[in-house]
């Protein structure tokens, strides 16, 4: 038996189609029209495919045409289901379906478990709106705290010292005594150019990792300290402030109370500061300034005090032990006897630390840590 | 089940676009059946289905509309044959048959 049919090219040859299979529908069972009208179907069913007619269902109109159709309703899901509240969120597409439920409503309704196995979004309501207006709070905050911020800085970025004087600037040399000849300051310069690498290592290890990465300020840095000041619970605060904000506080903000306008003023000069300085600039300028306690100013002046040498003469002990004195020089200052031992605990730490970011072997770090911490005679 | 005619669903979906989701639906179940005979679906449907002069007629009236399927479950096909707005309360089934989706919108965008 042969059907002679023509193929389906067009809208027109597509409805004459539809047409024919309307009058073929009631054929008798094993007659030519049947079979014509099953070549017909193939071929009008292509012709849709071919037109990109698709008519994918998402399983929740499925389920609940499937019920309207048998006439049920929410309570014979929850029967289904074993669980009332479960059948109201899954017509109302709060919740997916799982396996187990895909596989109790298949059966129970009589619907092909693939057709309720598709993909489909869930209407989360409540909880997209909480996040919604959670992320549009916190834009609206942190939108709040940046224009508060930026006009702190603008306020207090007018009138600053002029950081381009730095780069001129070499701290002097200075013996300084009070009315009873007790020697009060003592600083002497010493050119970055002597003094020894390892001493540079320490203070950049024990004051500002990043030293070289960041421009006067360190995000890192300032959340590393947060994190230790609430771990710590404040006990021996750590301070985030890089060795730019420091030589920013100890020569241009001299005498200034600390407050938040100081520190403002310190974030905003370290920034000129970077921007006019090398870091061998603002490195030479820190060491020979900053304060180490007793009347010691200067790596130069705090060596003599501490161990009666030169700079370039100081150990790797001695370095990490003069690094960890900025901090709290008076807590830390190895005259004062009862300081010895925090003393050597923060010069290993130093120590510790340089060996964990890579500027000393873990073996040069344990034997330093091996050394006893005295001061010269 | 091998059902042909969907382009009366989507013509009448794209003129009521609230009614694509049960329309694809009725279209899913209808592909995935396997009737022996139209008398078995309007059995297993009995709250949408009925049988009406050698048609199936499937009621959708939250879609306000109805669709009317022919069935050859011998060689399991399935025609839909037309999908018609419903009329107001009153309106006899030959009215319905005259007058397949006269508005767009159906009984929403009546004016009446």
């Amino acid at each position: 038996m042969t059907v002679s049919v023509h193929p389906i090219r067009s809208p027109a040859d597509y409805e004459q189609a539809l047409r024919e299979i309307e009058t073929l529908m009631g054929a008798e069972p094993g007659s030519q029209e049947e079979d014509r009208l099953e070549v017909l179907a193939a071929l009008v069913a292509a012709y849709e495919a071919k037109q990109g007619v698709t008519a994918s269902a998402d399983p929740i109109s499925v389920l609940h045409l499937a019920l309207r159709a048998q006439g049920k309703g929410q309570k014979d899901v929850a029967a289904a289901l074993g669980s009332r509240s479960r059948a109201s969120e899954i017509l109302s597409r709060k919740r997916h379906l799982s396996a187990d439920m895909i596989e109790k409503l298949s059966r129970a309704f009589a619907i092909p478990a693939h057709l309720l196995a598709a993909p489909y979004e869930v209407a989360t309501g409540r909880l997209r709106r909480i996040l919604i207006g959670g992320a549009t709070a916190t834009a609206v905050v942190l939108g709040l705290m940046g224009a508060g911020t930026g006009l702190l800085f603008w306020h207090y970025g007018q009138d600053l010292p002029d950081a381009t004087a730095l780069a001129s600037y070499q701290p002097p040399d200075i013996v300084r005594t009070d009315d009873t000849g007790r020697l009060v300051e003592r600083r002497s310069f010493v050119p970055l150019s002597r003094i020894p690498p390892h001493v540079v290592k320490a203070f950049l290890a024990a004051e500002d990792q990043d030293f070289y990465d960041h421009g006067g300020v360190s995000l890192r840095a300032i959340l590393r300290a947060s994190l230790q000041n609430i771990a710590s619970l404040g006990i021996d605060p750590a301070g985030g402030s890089t060795i730019s904000q420091q030589v920013a506080k100890n020569v241009l903000l001299s005498g200034q109370p600390r407050s938040l306008e100081r520190k403002v003023r310190e974030v905003v000069l370290a920034r000129r500061i970077e921007a006019n300085l090398t870091k061998d600039q603002i490195l030479e300028i820190y060491l020979n300034q900053i304060y180490f306690g007793g009347s010691a100013y200067g790596i130069a002046a705090a060596s003599q005090a501490y161990f009666g040498k030169e700079p370039a003469e100081l150990t790797l002990a001695e370095a990490a032990y003069l690094a960890a004195l900025p901090k709290a020089p008076n807590h830390y200052r190895l005259d004062m006897a009862e300081n010895r031992g925090r003393a050597k605990d923060r010069r290993d730490w130093v120590l510790a630390r340089m060996a964990d970011d890579g500027l000393i072997s873990p073996n040069a770090a344990h034997l330093a840590a091996g050394e006893p911490l005295v001061i010269a005679n | 089940m091998l059902v042909i005619g969907i382009s009366r669903l989507e013509a009448y979906w794209t003129r009521h676009p609230e009614a694509e989701p049960s329309l694809r639906a009725l279209h899913a179940l209808l592909s995935a059946a396997s009737w022996g005979s139209a008398a078995e679906l309007v059995r297993q449907w009995p709250a949408m289905a009925r049988e009406d002069r050698g048609c199936v007629r499937l009621t959708l009236a939250d879609e306000g509309c109805e669709v009317m399927v022919r069935v050859n479950a011998a060689r399991e096909i399935a025609q839909i044959q037309a999908v018609n707005a419903l009329l107001p309360h009153g309106a006899t089934s030959d009215d319905r048959q005259r007058t397949p989706d006269p508005v767009p919108g159906g009984l929403r965008a009546s004016p009446a």
